[in-house]
């Protein structure tokens, strides 16, 4: 007889085995967790799915351009496919997007505030640490936006780096690319056009440059961002969205 | 590229332009998705970046960037282009 255990062989399927299918979560999450111990040798949680999905933008906001290894950085092209992911698939109800981040690259920035804002799924967005330069239009691109109390946005000029033509072309440029920002930003929280350009160009508050660091309660005092809280409050609002749009689709069903 | 960032350029960009602090890209097939790699030590790769036509392979944390791949371990491997 050969009872000897057979070394645990390399199974294609291996990483749907972490996220069972429905059918196997409901009838089979013991198997599941039996099979882990017998092949891994340990248990993995059987992560239950979910119906929201948690995005996390953290370090630098990678673009075009690869920033050396020293960076942490979070790359547009991995984000933007997780958002589509999140918009075609039938489980997902509602997407909540974690940031922490110093800012980057100003077109991948605004590229995934777009996606988030056009995605047509319940979104929440939840400051943590900080959401500076470019993070401000990925946080205030949700349907609802939250900020830790601790947080800080700084709200800056965007300033002249890369390839300088000439003077007055590259002034012109710099002023446009501020005004999508500016633009954005302003269509989608509650803080007006003149309030952000006196935070933006305000002098004596940063050491290296002109502009303002919003604190928290601050930020949503401006209108930037829609509340004050952390992860529990972002949660709530997240599930009552859904729960909004769940009875909107419902209603258009019967309709 | 416009950089908006509170951190200064320079230190950002340190580095940038020395060839030994850049990693060595390679594009590989595994499992049916290209993927741009660096090799770290013997057959192990790390991820780059992802290209795949397939939303939800993004989705998989197994293929996030900076994940390390043990090539030996791998089905469908279709070797370097």
């Amino acid at each position: 007889m050969n009872n000897q255990a057979q070394p645990p062989q390399y199974d294609p399927n291996y990483p749907e085995r972490i996220f069972p299918t429905p059918d196997e979560q409901g009838t089979s999450a013991g198997t599941a967790i039996a099979e882990n111990i017998e092949r891994l040798g340990q248990t993995n949680p059987v992560a239950d799915e979910s119906n929201i999905y948690c995005l996390t933008i953290v370090g630098q906001v990678e673009g075009h351009i690869m920033l050396p290894p020293q960076n942490k950085t979070t790359k547009y092209e991995h984000i933007i496919p997780q958002l589509v992911a999140a918009e075609q698939s039938d489980k997902i109800e509602g997407v909540l997007i974690i940031l922490n981040t110093v800012g980057g690259d100003v077109e991948a920035g605004l590229a995934i505030s777009e996606m988030i804002a056009s995605l047509s799924k319940p979104t929440v967005t939840l400051v943590l640490g900080g959401g500076h330069s470019i993070g401000v239009p990925i946080a205030v691109a949700s349907d609802f936006s939250f900020i830790a109390e601790s947080a800080t946005m700084t709200i800056h000029p965007i300033r002249l780096n890369g390839l300088v033509i000439g003077v007055p072309q590259s002034f012109e440029y710099l002023e446009k690319m501020q005004e999508r920002v500016t633009r954005f930003i302003t269509l989608h929280s509650r803080i007006t056009e003149q309030t952000l350009k006196d935070l933006m160009l305000k002098t004596g508050e940063l050491a290296r440059d002109i502009g303002t660091t919003v604190v928290g309660r601050d930020a949503v005092q401006y209108g930037l961002i829609d509340e004050l809280g952390g992860l529990g409050p972002a949660m709530a609002k997240l599930r009552e969205l859904m729960e909004q749009s769940r009875v909107q689709r419902g209603r258009m069903m019967v309709q | 590229m416009i950089y908006w960032s509170i951190y200064p350029l320079e230190v950002v960009l340190e580095g940038y332009d020395d060839p030994r602090r850049q990693p060595q890209l390679v594009e590989m097939q595994i499992e049916g998705m290209t993927m741009v790699v660096e090799h770290v030590g013997r057959a192990q790769v790390r991820i780059h970046r992802l290209v795949s036509p397939r939303p939800s392979d993004y989705l998989n944390p197994r293929f996030a960037p900076g994940e390390i791949l043990c090539l030996s371990s791998l089905n469908g491997l279709d070797g370097l282009i």
